[in-house]
């Protein structure tokens, strides 16, 4: 027994060296969803919220003229689907009152107020929270495409899981052929490209053609933009192709984004949940 | 009592350097191999009389304030605990004949320079190593974990022998 002392005693500072290290692997392999992870998440939330929204007010101001002009781009396209969706009876628009015009998405604006894209586990912040109705699992579009899901928040500020996250998975559709697939954010990516696997290799797909969301899981309403082709491979003996996209976001220029509130994803989810 | 002052403020000044400066560096392509973190400086600047246990609580406090910046639980404390616990390996690899003067706190000034050199630049190795062998979590892609750490720590010193000539005064 004395022995067994002594020697913990004359390596003391290496079995400490292990227990921290034991803290950190705790918190570093706990799956997203666990308790460690939830609470880490929400005390970064309170700490570390208030200090990037106070730096992002401040650099807010530097990009403030191509975000304006982004923004009248989106206006103009909004503007654009808003007429087409009026019928013009007599002489004024007007909103029919049909169930075909049912609003199944509602959308809030946030700001972006951190954002990190050179590691593999990349995030990014927002000014919205509980106390506005944000939840986890949302999906977040910014000014020229999806960003990413929300995963926890706190009263005003919420964590989004962004493409460009080593664990982000989404369906999506090549627009041409409406054959789909999922986006990936894979090893050999870097925060401007990503990854769809699981398109069919008889589906011509070529650089430049639009993927889209599908919207299968209600996160994001069907067609928002995700990105572009920029190449094609063909892997022998593999039936799928494996397409790299290039990400109609700026990451490294994110700043706002809406964040979507599907009405119906209870509904949808309690379908889903009949089926099993 | 004074010191402690100082210590404390140093620790919220590097976290802050670090999360809303240093990472907001853009190099355009560059920056999927230059990632530099500079505030583990914090642990390189401490006296030298401080105990090892200390010296592994304070770069593990410090490692897990800049994860609750970056959201990413444990990567960071990890990799400071480690560079905690082999600074003294790093101070006796690199001791000159005469020994270090224990009363100084370790900076350019009071080391000679390119003894320092080598401080940092062996601390910012381990550092980076383990801090993206972590990120990257798969031994297959091993070139490109050196490929970072090598450019990283490179950035990274540059920056610390730049805030060491800024910051420190000449005694």
């Amino acid at each position: 027994m004395n022995n067994l002392f002594k020697f913990i005693q004359k390596y003391s500072s290496f079995f400490l060296f292990l227990g921290f290290q034991l803290v950190c692997f705790v918190f570093l392999f706990s799956s997203v969803n666990s308790y460690h992870h939830v609470s880490f998440a929400n005390s970064s939330n309170i700490i570390a919220g208030g200090i990037y929204e106070a730096s992002s007010n401040v650099s807010g101001y530097f990009h403030l003229s191509s975000e304006v002009e982004q923004l009248r781009f989106q206006n103009a396209d909004l503007k654009k689907k808003l007429a087409r969706k009026k019928p013009l009876i007599e002489d004024e628009f007007t909103s029919p009152l049909d169930t075909n015009y049912l609003q199944q998405f509602d959308f809030l604006h946030a700001k972006v107020i951190s954002s990190f894209k050179n590691g593999r586990k990349n995030s990014v912040t927002i000014n919205k929270g509980a106390n506005d109705k944000v939840k986890p699992e949302m999906g977040v579009i910014g000014t020229k495409g999806i960003v990413g899901i929300t995963t926890s928040s706190s009263g005003y500020y919420t964590y989004v899981k962004p493409i460009i996250h080593e664990d982000f998975v989404l369906e999506v559709i090549h627009e041409k052929s409406k054959s789909f697939g999922f986006v990936k954010w894979t090893q050999s990516d870097d925060w401007r490209t990503a990854t769809v696997v699981d398109i069919p290799n008889y589906v011509e797909v070529n650089p430049g053609d639009e993927i889209l969301t599908r919207g299968s899981n209600g996160l994001f309403p069907m067609g928002e933009m995700v990105g572009y082709v920029i190449s094609v491979e063909d892997i022998p003996g593999d039936v799928y192709l494996k397409v790299r996209i290039n990400l109609a976001e700026d990451f490294s220029s994110v700043y706002n984004v809406v964040v979507v509130d599907n009405v119906l994803k209870k509904e949808f989810q309690d379908l889903k949940s009949t089926q099993n | 009592m004074n010191s402690i002052v100082k210590y404390v403020l140093q620790f919220i000044v590097l976290i802050l350097l670090q999360v809303l400066v240093v990472d907001q560096i853009s190099l355009g392509y560059a920056s999927q191999f230059i990632i530099p973190y500079v505030y583990f400086l914090f642990i390189l600047m401490l006296p030298l009389t401080v105990s090892n246990g200390a010296l592994m609580l304070l770069a593990f406090l410090i490692g897990m304030m800049v994860d609750i910046f970056k959201s990413t639980p444990g990567m960071h404390a990890s990799a400071m605990v480690v560079l905690g616990y082999f600074r003294p390996y790093l101070l006796k690899l690199i001791e000159p004949r005469e020994g270090f003067d224990v009363l100084k706190t370790p900076s350019i000034y009071s080391m000679r320079r390119s003894i320092y050199l080598g401080y940092v630049s062996l601390a910012s190795m381990v550092f980076h190593l383990w801090y993206f062998t972590l990120e990257v979590m798969r031994f297959s892609d091993f070139h490109m974990i050196l490929l970072k750490t090598l450019c990283s720590s490179i950035i990274s010193v540059l920056l610390i022998i730049l805030a060491q000539y800024l910051t420190v005064k000449r005694k």
